[in-house]
């Protein structure tokens, strides 16, 4: 669980989308073998972590790590080995194929110029397979709902092989079932040794499949623990300004539930 | 699973390098003076014998052939970059305003340099000046993190801001200027001069040395900047020097030309329907199929009607907009986005 | 004088007088030069009291008159301003507005096409009626007939010299078959094989300037581009061959006017040349 080294690092980070901040000093680290979920109300700042972590944005302030070495020591290429961003969505303007997006996710491993190899294409179709979209590799981007785009991004990030992965909301357009397995997928991929910063709104979700769970509120941690610890009325009541009621299910599993405010 | 492959891209290529070939057959053959095809070999092969053959064929269809096949592959080629650039399939090589600057300093030599002792011959630098000039003012306008939205809009503006001038400018110009302007807005390649032919060439293969190696890059970046970017792409840099070499391309040509549409626009969109988007295929096809598409144009354009030619911008439209529109028919929804 | 008679109806065909009075117009303004330069020659220049651009830029006679606007856009206040009795011009796209505006005012308009020689002297003919200058137009007329019969018979003797006047070298414009350049190319000895073309002035391409071979190349260009130096770069066209190209100003044998007998001279001077005259 959180016992792993750690392989990202957030230290004092600050960060700012033009004159507005939107990160405050943020601390946090990610521990080989974990799932992180990050919560917290829109605009927290969860997007713009990401952004700081796969370097499309400069922090103000503070410093990222990633496996013990400083961000910007890495080149591009090399981080993307590393690091993976699965973004919440993506519009493609032009009809490439499904497979044809999972193999760009092949692009940091490959050489200045050339073509992908076989074992290029056969990670490409390890990934389509993982994430149960191999039926759709020959179709068009253009003709996929927003569920199924979702899993080809997902795919693409799996097919980069990183370390470290941040989802941004995967689950957000997904049914049920592929919620689920989705979930199973991301927790199978950080037993092998990756480890995983999800950005949800799905709370029960959360306790169930992560290990730890942070909230954030305007740029700032409000609360970093387990489940258990992190998900109590209090803490709910701080960042989202909303009461809730813990319960917990015969089988140990904690739900949020929104109590409606006084008066409906 | 359909990937491109080296084998697949050399096929295809080799393809349409059989059309350009066959299209310089056709435009060499052809022409408003009735020459027997043994009359033009033996003009390419002997070029030394006098006699109007070998003028027709070596001095006014020969090199209006290569022109054809240059300013068609560097229409084609930058309409293609733009597209990726801007994440928009709709963009063609004359949006971001370039060619209204080219347009705008070809078309004040055309109307004014006679009055002020300037000879025909300085239209076409005239016009490169300014489609540089306005390369420039795009960057310098659009910042070192211009989106595509706001390089679309600044083009816009320049277009604009270029056809008040060519309106002012043509109105001031005489009956026979006008004649000249006319045919410059609409694209004619009647104008060639050896030395223009090779300004062209070289920034049409400067151009292709650039985009080819980027060509992955350019897949990645139809993702958008930000999923490029976290693939490992340099995309500031890219964008970059795909932007300058796209306008250097299009300045070129729009320079010799005049403002020949379609081109830039529909090759690339028709291109993608056969062959598929991955641009490492993309880049290079355009740059056949485009040259080959106005070569065949253009030969339409002067041998049609007798003796009387034809703008080669006029044909460009009638003969592509009807077969564009077929294709898309057939395949409706790999285009547009939903 | 069949050719004349018929011209003269044509004019009057043309030229709807609605209710004129027979009395000369005192206060006439000319929308076009080749129609002033005619009525100063006429000696009726005391009766304009206002011209285009133009002819104001261009005529001494008249730079003091008012100028009412440019070739394609007059100013339709700035002629009612003059108070006209007879506006003239040449009919054109751009200017058949101005005519029915004119006359919906009750202003006299004169349409004068001047394309092709009849055409020509018939304008020369109707704008002498109409200012009281009918012995200068039809001494005129005369004259320059006489000179058309002269230079027709002295070039009658000798072969037609094939010859192309080249008005414009990008994009190619030649004089072809209709208009008054033609018939004085035709009747100074020349054979024009843009003939082909039913236009006066036809767009073509260098192709078929080539295959049409010329013997002599009359270029009318304002390029500053030597014509000897342009046109060599085809060197199979024998008026390159025989150093017969040459240039000829624009102004003096493209815009007509009253005195064309005086590019007609120099049309026959560059086909026939007179022996021992050097090349102009």
């Amino acid at each position: 669980m959180s016992g792993g080294p750690v392989v990202l690092d957030f230290q004092g980070v600050s960060a700012a989308a033009g004159s507005r901040e939107i990160l405050r000093g943020l601390t946090l680290s990610l521990h080989a073998g974990e799932v992180l979920t990050l919560a917290g109300p829109n605009g927290a700042g969860k997007t713009t972590l990401f952004r700081v972590a796969s370097r499309v944005l400069r922090p103000t302030a503070g410093s990222v790590s990633l496996l013990g070495r400083p961000l910007e020591a890495f080149s591009r290429r090399e981080l993307a080995r590393v690091l993976a961003v699965v973004p919440q969505d993506a519009t493609i303007a032009f009809p490439f194929r499904v497979g044809e997006v999972v193999l760009m996710g092949r692009s940091p491993h490959l050489g200045p110029l050339g073509f992908e190899t076989p074992a290029d294409l056969e990670r490409a179709r390890e990934a389509m397979a993982r994430v149960g979209i191999e039926s759709l590799a020959d179709r068009s981007v253009l003709e996929l709902s927003g569920g199924e785009r979702q899993l080809v991004l997902l795919a693409r990030a799996l097919a980069q092989d990183p370390r470290v992965l941040l989802l941004d909301e995967p689950t957000a357009h997904l049914d049920l079932r592929h919620r689920v397995s989705v979930a199973a997928l991301v927790r199978e991929l950080v037993r092998e040794g990756r480890s995983a910063l999800v950005v949800s709104h799905d709370l029960g979700l959360a306790a169930r499949s992560g290990d730890r769970i942070a909230l954030l509120r305007r740029g700032e941690l409000h609360a970093l623990g387990t489940p258990r610890e992190v998900l109590t009325p209090a803490h709910l009541r701080a960042t989202f300004e909303v009461e809730t009621e813990i319960l917990t299910t015969a089988d140990g599993a904690l739900h949020v539930v929104p109590k409606p405010p006084s008066g409906c | 699973m359909k990937v491109l492959t080296a084998r697949r891209a050399a096929g295809v290529l080799a393809l349409l390098a059989l059309a350009v070939a066959g299209s310089v057959i056709v435009g060499l053959a052809a022409g408003p003076s009735s020459l027997s095809p043994r009359e033009v070999v033996s003009a390419l092969l002997a070029p030394e014998t006098p006699g109007a053959a070998a003028d027709i064929v070596l001095r006014v269809r020969l090199p209006r052939v290569l022109l054809s096949l240059l300013v068609g592959a560097s229409l084609a080629v930058s309409g293609v970059l733009f597209q990726a650039l801007l994440r928009n399939p709709l963009a063609d090589p004359f949006v971001l305003g370039v060619s209204g600057g080219a347009a705008l300093g070809g078309i004040a030599v055309l109307s004014l340099g006679s009055a002020v002792g300037l000879s025909h011959a300085a239209v076409a630098p005239a016009a490169f000046a300014g489609a540089l000039a306005t390369t420039l003012l795009l960057g310098l306008v659009s910042g070192s993190r211009a989106s595509p939205t706001s390089l679309l809009l600044t083009g816009v503006v320049f277009n604009a801001f270029a056809s008040a001038g060519i309106v002012f400018l043509a109105s001031l110009a005489g009956l026979s200027e006008g004649a000249g302007v006319f045919l410059w807005l609409i694209g004619s390649l009647s104008n060639v001069r050896a030395d223009v032919t090779g300004w062209v060439a070289l920034f049409l293969f400067a151009g292709l040395a650039c985009a080819l190696p980027l060509a992955r890059s350019l897949n990645l970046m139809t993702l958008g900047e930000e999923p490029a970017q976290q693939l490992g792409v340099d995309v500031l840099r890219v964008q970059r020097v795909l932007l300058v070499a796209a306008s250097l391309m299009v300045g070129a040509a729009v320079s010799v030309a005049g403002l020949v549409g379609f081109v830039g626009l529909i090759i690339p969109h028709l291109l993608r329907l056969l062959i598929g988007p991955d641009h490492r295929l993309l880049v290079p096809s355009a740059a056949l199929a485009g040259g080959a598409f106005l070569l065949l144009c253009d030969t339409a354009a002067r041998s049609l009607l007798g003796g009387r030619e034809l703008p080669v911008g006029a044909l460009t439209s009638l003969a592509g907009g009807p077969v564009f529109l077929w294709l898309l028919r057939r395949h409706q929804q790999r285009i547009f986005a939903p | 004088m069949l050719l004349r008679s018929l011209a003269a109806s044509l004019f009057f065909a043309l030229a709807a007088l609605p209710a004129a009075s027979e009395l000369p117009a005192r206060r006439v303004v000319s929308l076009n030069p080749s129609l002033t330069a005619t009525l100063v020659a006429l000696g009726a220049s005391a009766q304009l009291v206002g011209v285009d651009d133009y002819s104001a830029r261009q005529q001494s006679a008249v730079r003091e008159l008012p100028a009412v606007g440019g070739l394609f856009n007059p100013s339709l206040e700035a002629i009612l301003g003059l108070a006209p009795d007879l506006v003239v011009l040449v009919p054109s796209a751009q200017q058949r507005d101005l005519r029915a505006r004119l006359e919906a005012l009750g202003v006299e308009v004169l349409e004068l096409p001047n394309i092709t020689l009849a055409e020509l002297l018939a304008s020369i003919e109707a704008l002498g009626s109409r200012v009281g200058r009918e012995a200068a137009a039809r001494a005129r007329v005369r004259e320059i007939e006489s000179a058309w019969r002269a230079v027709a018979a002295a070039s009658a003797a000798r072969p037609r010299v094939r010859t192309v006047l080249v008005l414009q070298r990008d994009p190619l414009y030649v004089v072809g078959r209709g208009s008054f350049i033609d018939s004085m190319l035709i009747t100074a000895g020349a054979e024009n094989p843009a003939n082909v073309f039913a236009e006066p002035y036809p767009r073509t391409s260098l192709e078929w300037l080539i295959a049409a071979a010329p013997e002599l190349i009359l270029d009318a260009s304002e390029d500053s581009e030597e014509p000897r130096d342009y046109w060599a770069r085809w060197p199979s066209l024998p008026a390159v061959v025989k150093g017969q190209v040459h240039r000829i100003a624009a102004s003096e044998v493209t815009l007509p006017g009253p005195f064309p007998e005086r590019a007609l001279a120099l049309l026959a001077e560059a086909i026939h040349p007179a022996p021992g005259r050097s090349d102009p």
